[in-house]
């Protein structure tokens, strides 16, 4: 037993380990070799010499023509050390060469004995991280800076290093193209990049101010102005005005608040313990809440649905048609001042000379004709001239970028503060949900509901649903909050019932609303009848909530919150979304809280509460007072190992909302702060995202490992809190602090 | 006022009906003992002594009958208690006591299962008519339970906690309230120092201490005290003893105890029950000394049960 525990320790201690040397290894600048090959070696690729990133170092079996090689090379004398280890067998080196775009694959194996001489460390050997197609590896040699002169200008100039040449526009007109060459060398040469990619650093940011600040609400506005004519357009055609929609509302809503109210009396007057006032307190606060929703129906008219007369979308056309040219010759304006700046970003570029084929870089590096604009390039690092201390601030700069940067490059390089900000924005919304349904829910089963077959089977019920598969959750969670709930959300009922039926289920849910409560009342009230009477009741109450759902499911004067859009093919609500993933997340740990809180509330004594009822509490003020707070600990500890594993979960997420890429952050700094209908970024999709899905899984396994040490960071950081909360929480009930 | 069927002579019934002679607890050898009466599940009269027939009870028990499901737990129990007086209830265990007591307050309504008969009154007003609030019921009475109870929260939350349900939110009202319930069951002195601090960390004897004045901070009607000295050390049971003492010159008291010597010291009158039924009650120095039936006297000292 003893060596069990402490396999699963070791296990549990190099999983861990594993995970937090590797994550936060990622980030480490390693060396660059510059490798030279002998002329007779075997090559797939033309080029004698190239740059690379040792990655590790191993022993392979050598074919006959390999030993014949190692022994002509060692008869000449030319066998390099280190070619053949200990054991007699030849040695290889894997490099990451990168310089995708160079038709090269970023990973490269390279035998010991194909090497013309030990690898070098040129100091000027550069790793240059680009916004796309990944990093570069060569030298660079000069800054490139052109200027447009007008046509007719002279082709002549005795400006240093500089030529002229005629070019052609895009659309046809010709000028004169100024290009200054200035080499990079070591005195002068970093300095001058730096100012450089400062400069356009600042015009990027430019850009995107522009672009945050005034083109997407511009956009948002034009899109507005449409979405209006198009909502105009669909209840123009939609005909008649429904009227009754809102007693309809009125109706539904104090029904709801007299079913509730009735109900709460039934539950008081079944048991005996309870007096008639709460339940009058609540009958009131249900009434008044009945109303309260009746007065925002009123005011809100969430239903929207006045018909529109044909000479008001005349007039809404118009200014439709006003309003989106006024906005797009602005949007016109501003699209003029970024084009201005992105052609001051052309402007300037980077020659870079790569070792393998001597010429350029990156576009077409055997000539020097389109070299790599400054803009294109996040940083420009030097690993063999860095000091131990200039490589730690190079490390700090890459993982502040991987916490809070964006992703480039298909999420293969940058960073992940969307993904961050996606996952506990879930989390949390997943703890809104399912914390208070779960407390409920466990509430009602340990405490109110009597304890018999039914509840045994929701108990049976509940502990099953811990044992459905998870992905099972995703398809369900597809299936009802994507497709039917949400698409309700967005264009009301798909099929709505004929208006006479509608009213005709009002009808009926009134009288039997009105039966089943004085059936309740009977029951309450006569000890003796009072089985049969519950029964009824129960069943009559079940129906009310069936009918009342029918109601809303299929009411034809509702069309739905989005429905424009919807018409559009543009679902809201009606499609993947991070509110209808966090429900199906709060369905998956549902049955962790309840169990948990179950134990919980059972573990309060008896006596406690006997104690309560003696001094005169009744049944709510007993469980708020004293056994909710006794049974702290345990709910808190069950609801953090549920948040814990739904922040963890992929598999249903796949389904119903994570996404690769998320232009937008689900949360936002404006009204409502909160975007539910967004699709998010998760770390657990985006560790399988990079790991199987991304073009260069092998050139991603940093970023994989990174993501899962933090991804395993939050979650064991929730464990942490659980243990400390109960802890705490324990001890100030035992009194032992 | 007095117990109705205690107060008319009683006719010999088919089913053996059993009526002790008060005056010759000796004299007839041959005569069914009591107990064994009730052991066959004959209804036996309860003995009642003169002075324990009250005019006006606070307390008036009349004709109560109690079932679990199947079982039947009390048999037609009537007794009153006194106005600033301690009633013990002594008997065997199992005998129903406890059962009585939680009675009272109705807690026995939690149970599942439970059916009652006959009828309490709380000063002249029914405990068991159906329009009778629990909630209110339950305030107008006190109760200490054996093992020592205080809720998971500070002294001060614990005592003042029938206050707060009731609503009470004023800290002046709240603090007197418990200086004055913790004055009377004689435990201010040792935690006025440290109201705020949990009240977990008290000592046994503390907490039934803290539990009585939980009790009577909302001025009952009745103190209830379920075997209050069961789970404490002789020295915490003596502060209790005294304390209960004291508290009876403003509450009236009803007590179970298994211990004949607490009934003996605390109380005032003292009832004898057995298997649900009530088998003597009268003033505790006669049930300890004079017993009407030799099966009572038998009990007190010690000589079965």
């Amino acid at each position: 037993m003893g060596l069990a525990l402490v396999l699963a320790l070791t296990l549990i201690v190099l999983l861990v380990g594993l995970i937090a040397v590797r994550g936060l290894g990622a980030f480490w600048p390693g060396r660059l070799d510059l490798v030279t090959l002998r002329a007779d070696a075997p090559r797939d690729l033309p080029g004698d010499a190239f740059f690379g990133q040792p990655v590790r170092e191993e022993a392979f079996d050598p074919t006959s023509a390999d030993e014949a090689r190692i022994a002509s090379l060692r008869a000449a004398g030319e066998l390099l050390p280190g070619a053949v280890g200990p054991d007699g067998r030849p040695r290889r080196r894997l490099y990451y060469v990168a310089n995708r775009d160079a038709g090269q694959e970023p990973f490269r194996w390279v035998a010991v004995m194909d090497m013309a001489a030990p690898t070098l460390r040129p100091t000027d050997a550069a790793w240059i991280d680009r916004r796309e197609w990944g990093p570069w590896l060569g030298v660079v040699e000069a800054l490139v800076e052109d200027r447009e002169l007008p046509a007719g200008t002279p082709l002549e100039t005795d400006a240093p290093g500089a030529t002229r040449e005629p070019v052609t526009g895009p659309r046809g007109e010709t000028h004169v193209r100024e290009r200054r060459v200035m080499p990079l060398d070591d005195d002068s040469g970093p300095g001058a990049l730096r100012e450089a990619m400062r400069a356009a650093a600042a015009r990027r940011a430019e850009i995107r101010r522009i672009e945050r600040t005034e083109r997407i609400p511009l956009d948002a506005r034009i899109a507005a102005w449409d979405e209006r004519l198009a909502d105009a357009r669909l209840r123009a055609s939609r005909g008649a005005p429904p009227r009754l929609a809102w007693p309809a509302f009125a109706a539904i809503s104090l029904a709801g608040a007299a079913g509730w109210a009735g109900f709460a009396l039934f539950r008081n007057r079944a048991h005996h313990a309870e007096p008639a006032a709460p339940a009058r307190t609540r009958a009131l606060a249900c009434a008044i809440a009945g109303s309260c929703l009746l007065l925002w129906a009123v005011l809100e008219r969430p239903w929207h649905a006045g018909a529109v007369a044909p000479e008001d979308l005349d007039a809404l056309t118009r200014a439709h048609a006003r309003e989106v040219a006024a906005l797009t010759d602005a949007g016109e304006a501003i699209d003029l001042r970024l084009s201005a700046l992105r052609a001051a970003d052309a402007r300037f570029s980077v020659i870079i000379r790569e070792p393998r084929t001597g010429g350029f870089a990156p576009r077409d590096y055997s000539t020097r004709t389109d070299p790599l604009p400054v803009s294109a390039i996040v940083r420009v690092t030097h690993p063999n001239r860095l000091t131990l201390l200039g490589r730690a601030g190079a490390y700090l700069d890459r993982c502040t970028e991987f916490l809070f940067g964006a992703p480039r490059n298909a999420n293969q390089e940058g960073g992940v503060w969307g993904v961050i900000v996606g996952t506990v924005t879930l989390t949390l919304l997943l703890t809104v949900a399912v914390v208070p349904l779960g407390v409920i829910a466990a509430l009602y089963l340990r405490e109110y509901a009597r304890q018999n077959l039914f509840t045994s089977l929701v108990r049976i019920a509940v502990n099953n649903l811990a044992g459905v598969p998870s992905i099972v959750y995703g398809v369900f969670g597809l299936g009802f909050f994507c497709y039917t709930l949400g698409a309700w959300v967005d264009s009301g009922p798909r099929v709505s019932a004929p208006r006479g039926a509608w009213w005709l289920m009002v009808l009926l849910l009134g009288v039997v609303l009105l039966v089943a409560w004085s059936l309740a009342l009977a029951a309450a009230s006569r000890a003796e009848a009072s089985r049969w009477a519950r029964r009824g009741a129960l069943v009559l109450w079940g129906v009310c909530a069936a009918l009342a759902l029918a109601l809303i499911a299929w009411n034809p004067y509702f069309h739905g919150f989005f429905a424009a859009r919807a018409a559009g093919n543009q679902p809201t609500f009606g499609g993947r979304g991070i509110l209808w993933s966090a429900l199906t997340l709060a369905l998956l740990t549902l049955p962790v809280v309840i169990v948990a809180t179950e134990e919980a509330i059972a573990g309060v004594p008896r006596s406690l509460r006997e104690s309560s009822y003696g001094c005169g509490a009744s049944k709510w003020q007993t469980i708020r007072r004293v056994v909710l707070p006794g049974a702290m600990p345990g709910i808190m500890t069950g609801a953090i190992l549920a948040i814990s594993r739904g922040a963890g979960e992929v598999a249903p997420i796949m389904f119903v909302g994570a996404t690769k890429i998320a232009s937008k952050l689900p949360v936002s700094g404006e009204f409502p702060f909160i975007r539910l209908e967004a699709q998010f970024m998760h770390l657990g999709f985006h560790i399988y995202d990079l790991g199987f899905q991304a073009k260069d899984a092998e050139a991603a396994r940093p970023l994989v490992w990174a993501t899962t040490l933090l991804l395993v960071l939050i979650v064991l950081s929730l464990n942490l809190a659980a243990v400390i909360i109960r802890s705490r929480l324990r001890g100030r009930r035992t009194g032992a602090f | 006022m007095t117990v109705p069927d205690a107060a008319i002579p009683p006719a010999p019934s088919p089913r053996g009906h059993v009526r002790a002679d008060p005056g010759a607890p000796s004299s007839a050898p041959a005569r069914r003992s009591v107990l064994d009466a009730i052991r066959a599940g004959e209804h036996v009269e309860a003995e009642v002594h003169r002075d324990a027939r009250f005019a006006d009870p606070v307390l008036d028990i009349r004709s109560f009958c109690l079932h679990y499901g199947p079982t039947q737990a009390l048999f037609d129990v009537s007794l009153g208690a006194a106005r600033n007086r301690v009633t013990a209830i002594i008997g065997p265990s199992g005998c129903g006591k406890s059962t009585l007591l939680r009675s009272v307050n109705r807690l026995n309504d939690l149970v599942d299962g439970v059916r009652i008969t006959g009828d309490m009154l709380l000063n002249g007003s029914s405990i068991y008519d159906r329009r009778t609030d629990v909630i209110h019921l339950r305030k107008r009475l006190g109760m200490v339970f054996q093992k020592p109870n205080p809720f998971p929260m500070s002294i001060f939350e614990n005592v003042v906690y029938p206050l707060r349900i009731d609503g009470e939110r004023r800290r002046s009202v709240l603090l007197g309230a418990c200086e004055r319930a913790l004055r009377a069951s004689a435990i201010w002195d040792e935690v006025k120092d440290r109201l705020s601090a949990s009240a977990l960390r008290l000592s046994g004897g503390q907490q039934q201490r803290l539990c009585i004045a939980r009790a009577i901070v909302a001025d009952p009607e009745v103190l209830l005290l379920d075997e209050p000295c069961s789970a404490l050390d002789p020295i915490a049971t003596l502060r209790v003893e005294e304390l209960i003492h004291e508290i009876s010159a403003r509450y009236t008291v009803l007590i179970v105890t298994h211990n004949m010597q607490q009934a003996m010291r605390v109380s005032d009158f003292t009832a004898f029950m057995y298997l649900g039924r009530l088998v003597e009650y009268g003033p505790t120095a006669e049930i300890f000394q004079r017993p009407h039936l030799p099966e009572t006297e038998q009990y007190v000292t010690g000589r079965f049960g």
